[in-house]
């Protein structure tokens, strides 16, 4: 009998996500889909883009998430007049001892397990691609020598969506290198009830729940979670049907969308399957795993055309009408 | 197994069907049996199909709510060796399977899916088996009908009234011996056959009753039977009712001639004579066969009054008219002239409307048919000319139904100039053109 190891390891996979989850909304109220999306991203290994008014708890989020994860966290507040060096570090002239100088590596604020870009989208795109590297392959790149960046590495982006005076809007590689995007809403009335009272009785503590090497064996976890053709077909398909030149495309999507989601987004759909299903005690992925993670993986990789931002559509509408339709 | 009760309730509303009718007895056990071979064709390519489709197990997914586990766990037991990391562990996968069977066998299907067979229906279904095998084979049931029923179907069911019957079938073994039946069977026949001009079922009927005539007579099938049918004009009874009404045709034909060749006869022998023939003696004459009418042409060439031998020409306009042609009817016709007559009214049946009694009002003039020149052409009688009505004849009755077609097709008025289009486009003058 083999089945009692993969048992053990669903229901502990379970219990630990239960855990972080419920620890973080020890302090963030109101927001658990958020919440449950963030940590099915870190465990998968991708990068979170926040977007929300201010004052909704997305700061508060990451630092609550870092201190539950016993990782180490930076925060790199996005300006127009922030440099790249700002981020990944830079060389410094260093003074020997017995005299002479040398050139030390001094690391930015990337060098982090939990890194939070906030407002992003406010720096200049050179700045932005300084976080690519870092976001992808987990190394930055000074001078001649490339650093790797510790695991697991995870960057929390912020962005408001509505002052967009003065910003600059992510570059498309730099939005289909985030896992999920994550709309931060409005607390209803009985959230901002709770969030009063827990701030008139001063910040909740939280207990740090699990480690580095602990999220690692959860990554580890996931990844050996079995999927069946027809269902991973049919996140092919759903990735596919974002395409406006693909047969299965519905009209609403040939009309307002100029291109479609990447590969990545079908890693993304796959992946944050497999974490939905072990989170819900399921050793498998079902399709209705994929459609839960569609919206997150999705919405940011819908690039609309003139008629779509002219009219504002909305990709949650769209990708809405995708999994009606296939 | 589902569809079985209904198809044996088809069975059994057919056999009771039949039952009631008296018709197709076996009928009910034929839809019986057809259905049944039918669900163990079924029955046996469902037993080939051992993998249900993905699809289908996805529906069944679905409809016990098992969260897709049955889905993808039906994938992998169906891939059992998939390449190795490919779509996930090999532990997690067996676990999969494993959870997802117990999952699938702690399911209660009979609540998911109603019982597909249940005994409620298998009684019925069997009580209709043996209703369907008792209505089959029950005895007829024809007295049992309720009086509704049987009031309103009785003209429907024997269509030729009862009062002819007996006459129809006198006239129709009269025909069939080429003998001219009695005027009272030959109008039975004429009315049966109207009926069954406008009416299908009727007209089964005659056939069968026409089928049930030529049985019944062991005289014509022994060959030993006396008619007056020549080789070359004998109807080929085995055609039904075309036969039956061209013999009917022929036979009032030659019935109103009798009466004509009857009348005059009486006339010129009372004048020469001084005494009448017996009323029948020319009919009795012919139909026991005279010399004249054992000749090819003897159905249709009769000697006149005179004692000279007329033609179908004479008998339409009268034998003056016809000697006018000056060849026709000068003397004995040339052998099978009369014959080819015969043969092109089978094809083309022409009724001219003679007004009996009165000079023709305006010549006639038959136009060569579709198949061909007409053989028969008698021509424009000169003008002024007075006719001998005294030999004409009223030919057959035409169906009022098919008056106006003939007469407008086949026939025009000399004076009016009046030509129809298709009459002349079938004209020689209009084929040349």
């Amino acid at each position: 009998m083999t089945s009692a190891p993969v048992a053990s390891q669903v229901d502990l996979f379970r219990e630990r996500f239960e855990r972080i989850v419920r620890e973080v909304s020890r302090r963030i109220v109101g927001q658990d889909e958020v919440v449950r999306f963030t940590v099915i991203s870190l465990l998968a290994g991708g990068h979170v883009l926040l977007e929300g008014i201010p004052g909704v708890g997305k700061t508060s989020l990451v630092r609550t998430l870092a201190d539950v994860l016993h990782l180490r966290f930076s925060r790199i507040q996005f300006t127009p007049d922030l440099m790249p060096a700002d981020i990944v570090g830079t060389n410094i002239v260093q003074e020997h001892a017995h005299g002479g100088t040398f050139f030390e590596f001094q690391p930015g604020p990337i060098f982090a397990n939990i890194v939070l870009a906030d407002e992003i989208n406010r720096a200049t795109p050179r700045t932005q691609s300084a976080l690519l590297e870092a976001m992808q392959d987990v190394s930055v790149t000074v001078g001649k020598t490339t650093y790797a960046l510790d695991q697991p590495f995870l960057v929390l982006a912020t962005q408001n969506p509505r002052e967009m005076e003065g910003t600059y809007p992510l570059p498309e590689a730099q939005l289909d290198r985030f896992f999920f995007k994550l709309r931060v809403g409005f607390p209803d009335e009985a959230a901002l009830h709770e969030i009063l009272h827990r701030m008139a009785q001063g910040d909740s503590d939280v207990a740090r729940v699990m480690d580095g090497p602990e999220i690692l064996a959860m990554r580890q976890a996931a990844r050996a979670v079995p999927i069946a053709e027809p269902v991973q077909a049919y996140a092919v398909k759903l990735t596919l049907a974002t395409h406006p030149g693909a047969p299965d495309a519905p009209p609403l999507v040939k009309r307002y969308v100029r291109d479609g989601a990447s590969p990545r987004a079908a890693l993304a759909l796959v992946l944050g399957g497999k974490i939905h299903a072990l989170a819900s005690g399921r050793a498998f992925v079902s399709e209705d795993d994929i459609r839960a993670v569609a919206l997150p993986a999705l919405r940011h990789r819908l690039l609309l055309g003139f008629e779509g931002e002219v009219e504002r559509v909305d990709p949650d509408g769209l990708i809405q009408e995708l999994i009606a339709r296939t | 197994m589902r569809v079985l009760p209904r198809a044996a309730a088809v069975a059994c509303a057919a056999a009771a069907g039949a039952f009631l009718l008296d018709r197709q007895r076996y009928l009910g056990l034929a839809v019986l049996g057809l259905s049944l071979l039918a669900a163990a064709v079924l029955a046996v390519l469902s037993r080939r199909v051992r993998h249900p489709s993905d699809r289908d197990v996805a529906g069944v997914d679905r409809a016990a709510a098992l969260d897709g586990s049955l889905h993808s766990a039906h994938w992998f037991a169906r891939h059992p060796a998939p390449p190795a990391g490919r779509h996930g562990d090999e532990e997690w996968i067996a676990f999969h399977v494993e959870t997802a069977a117990a999952r699938a066998a702690a399911v209660d299907w009979r609540a998911v899916y109603a019982e597909p067979f249940p005994a409620r229906r298998g009684l019925a279904a069997v009580g209709l088996v043996l209703a369907t095998a008792a209505l089959s084979i029950a005895p007829s049931p024809r007295i049992a009908m309720p009086e509704w029923l049987a009031g309103q179907d009785a003209d429907a069911l024997i269509v030729v009234p009862s009062h002819l019957a007996g006459e129809v079938v006198e006239g129709m073994n009269a025909l069939k011996a080429g003998q001219t039946p009695s005027r009272e069977a030959l109008t039975a026949v004429g009315r049966a056959l109207e009926i069954a001009r406008t009416d299908p079922r009727a007209r089964r009927e005659l056939d069968d009753l026409f089928a049930k005539a030529a049985a019944a007579d062991p005289r014509w099938l022994d060959g030993a039977w006396n008619h007056d049918w020549d080789v070359n004009e004998r109807p080929d009874w085995d055609e039904g009712m075309p036969a039956l009404e061209w013999a009917y045709e022929t036979a009032a034909a030659r019935a109103a001639l009798d009466d004509a060749a009857r009348a005059d006869e009486g006339t010129t022998e009372a004048d020469t004579n001084g005494r009448d023939r017996q009323p029948g003696e020319r009919g009795t004459e012919l139909s026991r066969g005279s010399t004249s009418s054992k000749r090819p042409d003897s159905a249709i060439l009769r000697p006149d009054a005179r004692g000279e031998t007329g033609t179908f020409t004479s008998f339409l306009f009268g034998r003056q008219q016809a000697q006018s042609d000056g060849g026709v009817a000068a003397g004995a016709p040339a052998a099978g002239q009369a014959a080819s007559i015969a043969a092109a009214l089978r094809r083309e049946v022409v009724h001219a409307r003679t007004d009996v009694g009165e000079p023709p009002r305006a010549p006639l003039a038959r136009r060569p048919s579709g198949l061909g020149p007409s053989a028969v052409d008698p021509g424009v009688p000169p003008t002024g000319l007075r006719y001998d009505a005294s030999h004409a004849a009223r030919p057959p009755v035409v169906p009022e139904a098919r008056r106006a077609l003939v007469h407008d097709f086949f026939l025009r008025a000399a004076d009016t100039g009046v030509e129809p289009r298709a009459a002349a486009d079938r004209s020689p003058e209009g084929a040349r053109r």
